[in-house]
């Protein structure tokens, strides 16, 4: 097969490099030239205002301190379970080490409905303390606190570092600290002068990683903050939505994006500079079975902590959704399908699901149709154009979804474009996040395919139409489920970009969620739970079920 | 009292025992070499005696000293691992300053330290050198040096030369040799290979199976293996079963052996050892000398290995045995009958 000359590789990519200018560069502009020239005049007057008022600096201090402190918990209490999975060989290690990636794949409303119902005002630890010991109000008052938004930040990206720094560590040879010591450092010598040197690239990129996240956090400071709590993300939703001041929604979402972009570039940097500086070992002789006292405690202590933390907000949802005042039934998810007549939402809830799986297909079809031409384009080497498109495809990635769905509001609003009462804005917006995910899971695949496998199918006489059918989308076909799968868990669990854009009788799931639970009334907290719970378990089945697909190394961000 | 004496260490691993029952006693500025097959618990003894691993039975003694509570970083034992672990993230004089820098030596001190150590190892030009780009031997002096440098009591080797390719072995055996006897370090270097042992012990404890085997000197070792499983670990394959007749001679497939029976009992099942250094080829037919036992066979093969001849003759009873000829003598060819003049001394018995 000749390689396709560079018009055909142009064609490949014309339609994704479309729809990325149309909704996302352009977006991208208009909300540079709404916040810098509001009504088409230069006019530097918002961005001024950003800085010289103290209400946004606070807000960046917030976001700021919230997300570094959430950080540094994440890798305080993440280390010693990265240690446990790096060094130790225990029955059920590998399952449990999937099953701590599911609090990162949840929806962030699931995640803010699932520590609502273990230790909320209305949950399951409050409840059982006001009838086990009388209280006459809740004895936790943690809702709208910092410590709240603390808990579900280290919860949803515990894995992150467990698996980036557990990776490092399982590769380090025990051996280092074996020596350090031996050379007459303590234990906790060796750690500090070795082993925390030695990892720190990892614990690096981690940290970055989980500090980006917190950063952008949206869902969580929503609707476990409060109105006392705003991040960037938080404020620009504000901004836009409920106070329709469009100029300041706008200089913020353009300092979200420069802050997003440099934190990127240093991560990106990071991760070229931090390849590994020692050789790695294998597994074998890095870890070892549980054999003392000690190792038993360390090991199933860590893990029991573990998976306290991390299971029992997931559980306590399961269980609020059961329990009604009258014992435990099923009536919240009968009241899901029911409710028609006096709901909020003029609809029965279970139209959500309707739109919201809906949502998802038509994100999954279309992430597809991007994401694959844009996998083939990049999967061989084209010198200069590869370079350069790599990182712009991935450039939505890098972009908060409040930013990318307040972009489409104040771009799409107008003819030739005007999508904003069009159904299909929600899916744009969420194949604009699920794309990158759909590319990154493909490429792999592509480029582990030989040449020769597809020079010697062309000499056995395929054409190369039939090449790529008949040799190589079998080869990919396990990648390609992964992107789908990818494409469609994002799009279901989708929240920032949806707030802005679904109509308010065509709410998704996340969005009935946190409706339902900014209402009074054990009703609507009830479907809120069952809700959050079928949204739980459909991303975890979609999570789990992509483990059990993937074939690439562990740990991979 | 000894400088150091390791008394019946126990050690399982996941239910396998590694150590069963291991003792050993040694002096100061000895060097003592653990020979043994892999999987023979050689590097599990080495870290028990580092602390490093904790034995559920039996002591370590350091100068009549019960270790068993003294940490590993405060028991002043250097010690080279199998791979070498350097610290990827310090360059060459920060490796060998790390020991110092934990002894809280002050600054000169250290310095003036490092910079000895780099001498003896001759590295002297590498100090701020990446460990990532030193070559094996590299590696391997500068592991040394930074397992000397914090004047540690006793020195532990780790296979020291196991992952360099053969040439260089040779040359860096030799070198370790040279330092250590010149510094008079107290040594325990472990390694699998008999020919590194030989060349670089005052005493030599062969382990199998968890157990030491037998424990001598290379020149006792060699001449008087304890059992048949040593003596194959050693490389001497010669091995025949015999009964005791008298108590100088055995008799055996091979026919009756002239050598003394070393207080075995008459009637008595042992293992004849001849060592592939004991025989002479006679092709005539002029009787064997009193004392000396004749063996007859057939050449199978014959290989010139430079210094030697290496030769494989069939017996009638199809035992196969293997000599080292010296390369002066003409060779014989294959097919030739030949008779093996045996001498007394190259004749071991051991227990069956």
């Amino acid at each position: 097969m000749r390689p396709p000359g560079n018009r055909a590789a142009i064609l490949l990519v014309a339609l994704p490099l479309a729809f990325l200018g149309v909704f996302y560069f352009y977006p991208l502009f208009e909300i540079f030239s709404v916040s810098l020239a509001p009504g088409g005049q230069w006019d530097p007057g918002n961005i001024i205002a950003l800085f010289s008022t103290g209400s946004s600096l606070r807000i960046l201090w917030f976001t700021t301190w919230q997300a570094a402190l959430s950080t540094v918990l994440t890798v305080v209490l993440a280390l010693p379970a990265a240690y446990v999975f790096a060094r130790y060989r225990f029955p059920g290690k590998s399952l449990i080490h999937s099953c701590t990636a599911i609090p990162f794949v949840l929806p962030s409303v699931v995640v803010a409905a699932a520590f609502s119902a273990l230790l909320g005002d209305r949950g399951l630890i409050n409840d059982w303390l006001m009838e086990t010991w009388g209280f006459p109000s809740p004895p936790i008052r943690l809702d709208q606190s910092i410590a709240f938004i603390l808990m579900a930040h280290v919860f949803y990206n515990f894995t992150v570092v467990l698996r980036i720094v557990g990776g490092f560590w399982s590769r380090m040879h025990p051996d280092l600290s074996h020596a350090a010591q031996v050379l007459g450092a303590s234990p906790w010598q060796a750690f500090w002068k070795i082993t925390f040197p030695v990892l720190r690239p990892g614990i690096m990129a981690a940290s970055l990683l989980v500090f980006i996240f917190c950063f952008s956090s949206f869902g969580v400071i929503l609707i476990l903050g409060g109105p006392r709590y705003a991040t960037v993300e938080v404020a620009i939703y504000r901004q836009a939505m409920h106070l329709f001041n469009l100029p300041m929604a706008a200089a913020l979402s353009l300092l979200q994006i420069c802050f997003l972009f440099a934190f990127m570039w240093v991560y990106t940097r990071l991760q070229r500079s931090a390849s590994v500086p020692f050789t790695p070992e294998s597994l074998k002789t890095t870890q070892r079975d549980i054999a003392t006292n000690r190792d038993r405690v360390v090991v199933w202590g860590t893990v029991f902590l573990m998976l306290l933390f991390l299971g029992s907000p997931l559980l306590a949802l399961v269980v609020r959704s059961l329990s009604t005042g009258s014992g435990s039934s099923l009536l919240y998810y009968r009241a899901i399908f029911e409710n028609a007549g006096q709901s909020i939402f003029y609809i029965p809830p279970v139209a959500a699901i309707g739109y919201s799986v809906g949502f998802a297909l038509a994100t999954l079809v279309m992430s597809l149709c991007i994401g694959l031409p844009v996998a083939i384009f990049l999967s061989r080497n084209r010198g200069l154009a590869t370079s350069l498109l790599d990182p712009l495809f991935m450039l939505p990635l890098a972009t908060s979804s409040v930013t990318l769905g307040f972009g489409f509001i104040v771009a799409l609003d107008e003819p030739p474009l005007n999508l904003r009462a069009s159904l299909i804005i929600v899916p744009l917006a969420h194949t604009l996040v699920a794309y990158p995910f759909v590319v990154r899971s493909i490429l792999p695949g592509l480029r582990s395919i030989p040449a020769h496998i597809r020079e010697s199918a062309m000499l056995l006489g395929a054409a190369p139409g039939t090449v790529w059918w008949k040799v190589v989308a079998p080869m990919v076909r396990r990648s390609l489920a992964v992107g789908a799968v990818f494409a469609f868990t994002v799009s279901i669990g989708e929240f920032g970009a949806t707030a802005f854009l679904a109509r308010p009788e065509v709410p998704t799931v996340p969005l009935a969620i946190y409706r339902f639970l900014g209402q009074p009334g054990a009703m609507n907290y009830g479907q809120a739970m069952a809700m959050s719970t079928i949204l739980m378990l459909v991303t975890a089945a979609g999570f789990l079920f992509l483990e059990k697909l993937r074939t690439g190394p562990e740990g991979e961000f | 009292m000894a400088f150091l004496q390791v008394k019946g260490i126990f050690k399982t691993f996941g239910g396998t025992p590694v150590l069963r029952g291991v003792s050993l006693t040694m002096e100061e500025a000895r060097i003592l070499c653990i020979l043994g097959p892999s999987g023979s618990g050689k590097t599990t003894l080495l870290r028990v005696i580092a602390g490093l691993e904790r034995p559920e039975q039996g002591s370590v003694l350091f100068k009549g000293r019960d270790l068993r509570n003294i940490r590993p970083h405060l028991r002043r034992f250097g010690m080279m691992f199998q791979e070498y672990a350097l610290f990827p993230h310090l360059d060459v004089w920060g490796n060998i300053a790390f020991g110092l820098t934990m002894l809280g030596l002050p600054r000169s001190e250290r310095d003036k330290r490092t910079g000895e150590m780099l001498s003896l190892v001759g590295l002297q030009g590498l100090s701020g050198r990446k460990v990532s780009e030193l070559s094996g031997g590299e590696r391997q002096r500068v592991a040394l040096a930074r397992s000397l440098a914090p004047y540690p009591r006793l020195l532990l080797l780790d296979e020291p030369l196991g992952s360099l390719d053969r040439g260089l072995r040779e040359k860096l055996l030799g070198d370790l040799r040279e330092i250590l006897r010149r510094i008079g370090m107290t040594t325990i270097v472990v390694t699998h290979d008999q020919a590194e042992a030989f060349a670089i012990a005052d005493t030599i404890a062969v382990m199998d199976q968890g157990e030491i085997a037998q424990m001598d000197t290379p020149e006792n070792l060699y001449r008087q293996p304890a059992n048949p499983d040593v003596a194959r670990f050693l490389g001497l394959v010669n091995l025949v079963e015999g009964r005791v007749e008298t108590v100088s001679s055995i008799a055996t497939p091979l026919g009756l052996l002239h050598v003394s029976s070393h207080g075995h009992e008459k009637d008595k099942e042992v293992t004849v050892l001849i060592r592939p250094d004991a025989a002479v080829i006679r092709r005539g037919d002029e009787p064997a000398p009193p004392g000396i036992s004749a063996v007859e066979g057939i050449v199978h093969d014959c290989l010139f290995k430079g210094r030697s001849y290496h030769v494989e003759v069939r017996t009638s009873g199809s035992q196969a045995l293997f000599f080292d000829l010296p390369q002066n003598e003409p060779a014989p060819s294959a097919g030739d009958r030949v008779r093996l003049l045996l001498s007394p001394g190259a004749i071991t018995v051991m227990p069956g």
